[in-house]
């Protein structure tokens, strides 16, 4: 299935655009998910925790990813 | 809620504003934290702060901790307002705003506030010095 991923901060950067579309199978994990596109997008495994937001939630590395799930990579926070 | 404000704002943060927003008869505390941009970091001239953020988490994340102040540490009122954008030197990207009965609460919730706000709020900053620039990874 296809699937739009959204990036912010290092990893937008690094994947080159703040969104971009990967296809993965029904039944991929967050952590799954997070392999893929390290494979894709050399350097990204360098950032270190990286976080997958599903629906605007923290998302567990077994979460299964769904067709019109919103996911967005969230490398390492730094408000304030 | 009327006793929880949760802002992201491109334009500069009103303090003011906060200041009076947070003030509440029943109180006899206020705490304010305000984040300022520094000028150094590891021994290198900071030029500004670039922040961006993905928004409507971040608003839901600063939710979940301004609602477990009032659920868990017992604040009357709490305020956190961020500001996104390109910060120069001595803007504030940041102020957490809370009231309480006695001082004691209003301090921890201040700084449960923004040491969890730090951590979980999917906000992030770009330091721009003399000489190049890097995301900023997470402090202690």
């Amino acid at each position: 299935m296809a699937l739009q991923i959204k990036a912010f901060g290092k990893a937008r950067e690094l994947m080159g655009a703040g969104t971009i579309e990967v296809e993965i199978n029904k039944s991929t994990t967050a952590a799954e998910l997070l392999e893929h596109l390290h494979s894709r997008f050399p350097g990204l495994d360098k950032i270190i925790p990286m976080n997958i937001a599903v629906n605007e939630e923290y998302a567990d590395a077994q979460q299964i990813i769904e067709e019109k799930d919103e996911v967005v990579l969230i490398p390492p926070v730094s408000g304030g | 809620m009327q006793n929880i404000d949760i802002q992201i704002v491109e334009n500069s943060l009103d303090l003011d504003f906060c200041r009076s927003w947070v003030t509440d008869p029943a109180c006899g505390a206020e705490v304010l934290f305000i984040g300022t941009v520094r000028n150094h970091t590891s021994g290198r001239d900071v030029l500004a702060l670039d922040f961006e953020c993905y928004q409507t988490m971040a608003i839901k994340e600063m939710k979940k901790i301004a609602e477990f102040c009032v659920s868990h540490l017992g604040v009357t009122k709490i305020l956190i307002h961020h500001r996104t954008g390109y910060l120069k030197i001595s803007d504030i990207p940041v102020i957490i705003a809370v009231s309480s009965a006695h001082r004691a609460k209003a301090f921890e919730a201040c700084q449960y506030a923004i040491d969890n706000l730090k951590k979980t709020v999917p906000i992030w900053k770009k330091e721009i010095f003399t000489d190049g620039e890097s995301w900023v990874s997470p402090t202690p």
